[in-house]
């Protein structure tokens, strides 16, 4: 029992391996593209807010990847909504992740998955 | 901006002094320094007579907001000859400065973006003091359009702020040192503050931000020399007020209506006007109904709060044309028939004048190329169906998400019988996309893209007069820059306006002739000029510091200003003889 419970307390803590680190090199240039004039090279905010650290996404705030995604692919960038292709704003997310303490894994970011998803988003960087 | 204040190293420096020190303090006012005359604290009645003052007493002069000046040594003959009197030099921050700085006697208070505080000598520019408030990280993930703070509020000895972290401060206007400092809401769940307070009879009234992420808009009252809090309005109706029964069940819980621009006081009838924003989310196909009162004009009793009379501009908005341009009081006289009018430039293309004694429509006429709306009927707007956007519905309209004309302050000129309107000639695609509610993140369920408006080639900005007397246009300066600055008028016959390549412009408000352009000022205007004396000389300030929504929203159509230099410069100028 206490095996257990001690079991899923560190799956809790760990976060999930979500995207490929293949995904998060090219997100880094997809970033510093179309990204950091806004919110930062750093990802700590400017004109737009921080996408980083407890300020960004606490376990307070309940966000889910589908949540954040949604924001990233349908409204980012600001002012040219849709503008890049999928494949960037996964990378864009993956990159994200990678600045919030989630590791790389061998499974791939998928858009339309990505959309829907609940897996919580909870940032590692306190 | 971390320097401590002169004010501070001056204390610092006279603590030394030991008991010649406490002498010092007893027998001049606390914050006295060289060539600074003792403060005059802003009674009920200075407010009340704010339109005669030599100062700037409130953020649109007074009460009536129309950002008119009473001075006339500044004219058309002689503006050519403004210089430079004295500036704050630049102040390093790369956001949007749109404070409009507030004036009494020789102190001059304004605010940066990121809710700073600095007091200067109004004749000489000297700093008095500066108090640096520390916005939370927090507080920044719900900030739509930029770190704005747009100015003070005066009430006895104190100078009232409101915050991005929605806290309301009051600090000693001769030291800067904090009085009260009251939190109205939390930080990062939607809301934000960065508008001016209005003080009415002994009372702070301040209005929320935060319609991008489905925060319930409220205005709340405070007692200006404690900060205890009196009365809180809700700008959506609940199921058991009156209007309620038009949401759904449940959405006026994150329906918006942000009441974010500062509102105006008609004294006679002990009325409060305020303008509420759009509604939340922006997919109005998520929301039947009217939606009250988001984009209404508030009538409200400011020692209760409670609503006398609303007007709703747009119904069940899809566009984002919130109603809180600056309510103006004027009197007007329309097809015969004497009113005491409130005249208002609209997000959604109109410029409506309504009566502020019963609320009635008077007219509204439009100013801008406009689809979303089709006319006028029973006194409402009556909106464009064929271009609402719905789930995977992708719709073209004008005027855009950001208004014929946004935030800026416009004004009026009683001789002229004018108002003078900072104009946006742009239009939008939008199209419906799933959202759902989460604490803290946009709630919009729309995209939006701004495009060039097919009617205006070339064409994305205009200054505008319009005649009270029927709504209809006098002239207008058309540029290719939008138009992104607020609007001055003065008795002397000069109207102020700035723009984004960082020139001040002085009009002939009667003809539209322009008379002067100040030398570059660093960095784009988006703020509103003021004018003010002291003794028997008149200025005119204005901030350069390029920023707000436009650069963040405009896209595509934002390239040209994409590179604009940013940082802010307060200028203050006068007539040399
Ligand atoms: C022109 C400025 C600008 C650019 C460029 C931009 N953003 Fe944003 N972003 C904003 C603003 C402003 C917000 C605040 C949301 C709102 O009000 O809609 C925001 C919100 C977000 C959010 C939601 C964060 C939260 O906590 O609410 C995410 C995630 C995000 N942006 C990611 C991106 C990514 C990824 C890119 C590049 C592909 C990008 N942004 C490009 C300005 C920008």
């Amino acid at each position: 029992m206490a095996l257990i419970l001690s079991a899923a307390g560190a799956a809790a803590a760990a976060p999930p391996a979500l995207y490929t680190a293949a995904q998060s090199a090219s997100g880094a240039t997809v970033f510093a593209q179309n990204c950091a004039m806004c919110h930062g090279a750093d990802l700590k905010g400017g004109a737009g807010p921080s996408l980083v650290g407890q300020s960004f996404a606490s376990a307070a705030n309940k966000y889910t990847i589908g949540a954040i995604f949604s924001e990233i692919a349908e409204q980012m960038p600001a002012g040219q909504p849709g503008s890049l292709t999928h494949d960037q704003y996964t990378a864009a997310l993956a990159y994200i992740l990678s600045k919030n303490g989630y590791p790389a894994g061998s499974t791939a970011l998928d858009y339309n998955a990505s959309l829907g998803s609940s897996v919580p988003l909870v940032s590692q960087v306190k | 901006m971390t320097k401590k204040s002169n004010f501070t190293r001056h204390l610092l420096a006279t603590a030394g002094w030991g008991v010649c020190a406490g002498l010092l303090a007893m027998s001049l006012p606390q914050s006295a320094q060289a060539g600074q005359d003792a403060y005059t604290p802003v009674t009920a009645s200075m407010l009340n007579g704010a339109q005669s003052n030599d100062g700037w007493l409130m953020f649109n002069r007074d009460y009536s907001g129309r950002n008119y000046a009473p001075f006339t040594q500044i004219t058309p003959q002689n503006v050519s000859k403004l210089s430079v009197a004295w500036t704050s030099g630049k102040i390093d921050i790369p956001d949007g400065f749109e404070d409009t700085p507030i004036v009494n006697g020789d102190y001059m208070f304004v605010t940066t973006p990121k809710d700073h505080v600095i007091a200067y000598n109004a004749v000489t520019g000297a700093k008095l003091w500066e108090y640096d408030y520390q916005v939370p990280a927090a507080a920044y993930k719900t900030v739509c359009c930029d770190t704005n703070n747009r100015g003070v509020a005066l009430s006895g000895n104190l100078a009232i702020f409101g915050t991005l972290d929605n806290h309301v401060v009051a600090l000693n206007a001769q030291t800067g040192a904090v009085v009260w400092n009251v939190s109205i809401e939390d930080p990062g769940i939607g809301y934000s503050i960065s508008e001016a307070p209005l003080v009415v009879n002994g009372k702070v009234i301040i209005g929320s931000g935060g319609g991008e992420y489905g925060a319930r808009g409220f205005i709340q009252a405070l007692d200006a020399q404690t900060g205890a809090k009196l009365w809180k309005t809700y700008t959506t109706a609940a199921p058991n007020q009156p209007g309620g029964d038009t949401w759904p069940a449940g959405a006026y819980k994150t329906g918006g209506g942000a009441p974010w621009m500062t509102g105006t006081y008609d004294p006679d009838t002990n009325t409060l006007f305020w303008g509420a924003g759009n509604p939340g989310p922006w997919l109005a196909t998520m929301r039947p109904g009217k939606n009250l009162y988001t984009d209404s004009l508030l009538a409200i009793d400011p020692d209760t709060g409670a609503l006398k009379w609303y007007y709703q501009y747009t119904a069940n908005d899809t566009w984002d044309y919130d109603g809180v341009n600056t309510p103006m009081l004027t009197n007007l006289t329309y097809k015969g028939k004497d009113y005491k009018a409130i005249v208002e430039a609209n997000r959604n293309g109109y410029f409506y004048a309504i009566d502020r004694t019963t609320g009635k429509l008077i007219y509204a006429k439009v100013f801008v190329h406009d689809t979303s709306i089709k006319g006028i009927v029973n006194g409402q707007a009556v909106g464009n169906d064929a271009v609402r956007p719905a789930l995977d519905k992708t719709i073209f309209t004008c005027p855009s998400f950001l208004g014929g004309k946004n935030w800026w302050p416009a004004a009026v000129d009683p001789a002229t019988n004018m108002a003078y309107v900072p104009t946006l000639h742009a239009c939008m695609s939008m199209t419906g996309v799933p959202v759902s509610y989460a604490a803290g993140l946009p709630f919009l369920g729309e995209t939006f893209k701004m495009e060039p408006d097919p009617a205006s080639p070339g064409v994305l900005g205009s200054f505008q007069a319009i005649d009270l007397s029927t709504g209809k246009q006098v002239w207008q300066k058309k540029t290719a820059a939008p138009w992104d600055g607020g609007a001055l008028a003065t008795a002397g016959g000069v109207v102020f306006s700035g723009t984004p390549n960082g020139h001040l412009l002085a009009f002939d408000g009667k003809t539209g002739k322009t008379l002067w352009k100040s030398p570059d000022l660093g960095s784009g205007i988006i703020a509103a000029p003021i004018s003010y004396e002291v003794n028997g000389k008149q200025y005119v300030a204005v901030w350069s510091g390029w920023g707000g929504v436009w650069p963040i929203w405009s896209g595509k159509l934002g390239a040209p200003l994409a590179k604009a230099p940013r940082g802010g410069q307060l200028y203050v100028f006068q007539v040399n003889q």
